[in-house]
Order: structure tokens, then C-alpha cells, then sequence
């Protein structure tokens, strides 16, 4: 039997910045419990990669639980939003990096 | 910011002050459109209050009617709604409701959509953000209609074409 890994989706992620990265995954975590379950959250293995800019944090789950990932970042209160998605990190970042320049207003 | 979101046009509150931007759609108030005219943009007569839809006549139409509580309203807007009208729904208050709350909506929002089709209307879907930060992406909403039921190719293309006919006609 082959070992597949599930794939995955980056996404970076607009917030207000009075949050640190873990508890706006947490946020997630809970509303898209709220939502969709615990099992499907649990099976979305939502994960923070990064967050070094100090309004836009990178974070994965696998492709499968995508759609409610992106649903319930519309559904959280404070607000967030989702700024860009990849299937690579090398590739979200650089699209981060050049609307971070486009959008230094924010 | 709006083609960062993958959003093409932006529809914008308007209220007396012009905002510069080719993707910008204006969003006028029935009051504020008797009182002024917009020329040199193309705009929308909004209206959330369900007794002024009684009062649209040909020569001011109500383009947009902003549906708050589609419960609440349901009966009424049948007998009130017109053909080709835009109703809107908005996820401002919704990020604020419960886990519970947000499942009765999706469900109201799958009845609505069916109703706007019998009815002839176009059904809108709408961040109604006030700010940067409550503004929703593309893929977002695309995931939002899928979970209503809503196949998102077919719900912009349409709306589209809505927009398109709604203000080529000023």
C-alpha cells in the first residue's frame, strides 16, 4: 500500500494584530467546532506557521477541510480575512511579501 | 486591497462623497438618491426598509433591497418583491451569532436563494463590511454559497449580468 500525505493548503491571514498567532488559531479551532464539529476540525489539522508580520499570520490545514476553514474565517468574531491561498509555503510568502508592499496602508 | 480579496468590484455606501475607482459601485440610499444625482458613476438604489419598496415607482426603482431578517419579512416580501429586483443578504451581524445561530441561518439563506429563483429576483451575497478587516475573500464566499447549496460559478456570473443590465440602465 502506498504512503500518501494528505495535501495541504497555506493561507495567510489579516487580523487586527491584538492577537498573537496561537490564540487566533484557536479562534478558528473553536468557531469551526461551533460549525462543522470537532471530528471535522480535528481532520482539518489546522496548523500555524508563522507569524511574523504583525497583522497577517500563515496558517495550513489539509485541502479536504479547506472549504470550512475558509468559511468559518467569515464566520469568526473579531474579524479576519482571508488574504491568499497556495499549495506552497515558498509561494504564499512571496504573494504576502508583494501585498504587504501593495497594501502598506493597513 | 478588493483584488487582493480576488474581488472585481466593490460596491460602496455612498453618502455625498465620491470616492475615485473604476471598480467602485455605488450603494445609494433611496432618501439620498431623490435628493442628488450621480452623473458619472454607476450606482445602485438600496432600500432596507420594507415599506419603501411599496412607494417604487418606474421613475425611482428600488434596485437592491437589503433583506436583515428574512423571517421576519418572508410574507411581506412576497407580496411587496418585483421581478429582476436585487435582495441582499450580509454576514455582518452573523460573525457575532452562536455556533446554533449561524446553522439556522445557512438554512434560511438555502430557503431564500430558492425563493429569490421563484421569484425572478437576484439573490446577493454580501460581506457588509464597514472596515478592512470585515471585508470576506472570494474563496470565502465561494466556500459560504457552497455550503448553502449555491454553485458559485453560476451565482457570479449571474449577478454579474445583473449588475451589468442594473446600471447600463443609467
Amino acid at each position: 500500500m502506498l504512503k500518501r500525505r494528505d495535501k495541504r493548503r497555506y493561507l495567510a491571514v489579516l487580523h487586527n494584530g491584538q492577537m498573537d498567532g496561537i490564540e487566533i488559531v484557536d479562534l478558528i479551532k473553536k468557531r469551526n467546532s461551533e460549525l462543522f464539529g470537532h471530528i471535522a476540525t480535528e481532520r482539518s489539522s489546522l496548523r500555524l506557521i508563522q507569524s511574523q508580520i504583525k497583522t497577517i499570520i500563515i496558517i495550513s490545514c489539509k485541502i479536504k477541510g479547506l472549504d470550512n476553514i475558509l468559511s468559518t474565517i467569515a464566520f469568526t468574531d473579531p474579524p479576519l480575512v482571508t488574504l491568499h491561498i497556495s499549495g506552497t509555503l515558498k509561494r504564499l510568502r512571496r504573494a504576502c511579501l508583494s501585498k504587504e508592499l501593495t497594501n502598506k496602508g493597513l | 486591497m478588493a483584488k487582493n480579496l480576488a474581488i472585481e468590484v466593490l460596491g460602496f455606501g455612498y453618502n455625498n462623497t465620491k470616492i475615485e475607482g473604476e471598480n467602485i459601485i455605488y450603494r445609494v440610499n433611496v432618501k439620498l438618491h431623490s435628493s442628488s444625482v450621480i452623473t458619472d458613476h454607476p450606482y445602485l438604489v438600496i432600500s432596507e426598509n420594507i415599506n419603501e419598496l411599496q412607494s417604487s415607482t418606474p421613475s425611482s426603482p428600488i434596485d437592491l433591497f437589503v433583506v436583515r431578517d428574512f423571517q421576519r419579512v418572508d410574507n411581506t416580501l412576497k407580496r411587496k418583491v418585483k421581478s429582476g429586483m436585487g435582495l441582499e443578504v450580509n454576514l455582518a451581524n452573523v460573525r457575532k451569532m452562536t455556533g446554533w445561530q449561524v446553522g439556522k441561518w445557512l438554512n434560511q439563506i438555502r430557503k431564500f436563494y430558492k425563493f429569490c429563483k421563484t421569484s425572478n429576483c437576484q439573490f446577493i451575497f454580501s460581506s457588509g463590511a464597514s472596515s478592512v478587516l470585515e471585508m470576506v475573500s472570494g474563496p470565502s464566499l465561494d466556500a459560504i454559497l457552497k455550503i448553502c447549496d449555491i454553485e458559485p460559478e453560476s451565482y457570479w456570473r449571474e449577478l454579474g449580468d445583473w449588475i451589468e443590465s442594473k446600471c447600463h440602465r443609467r
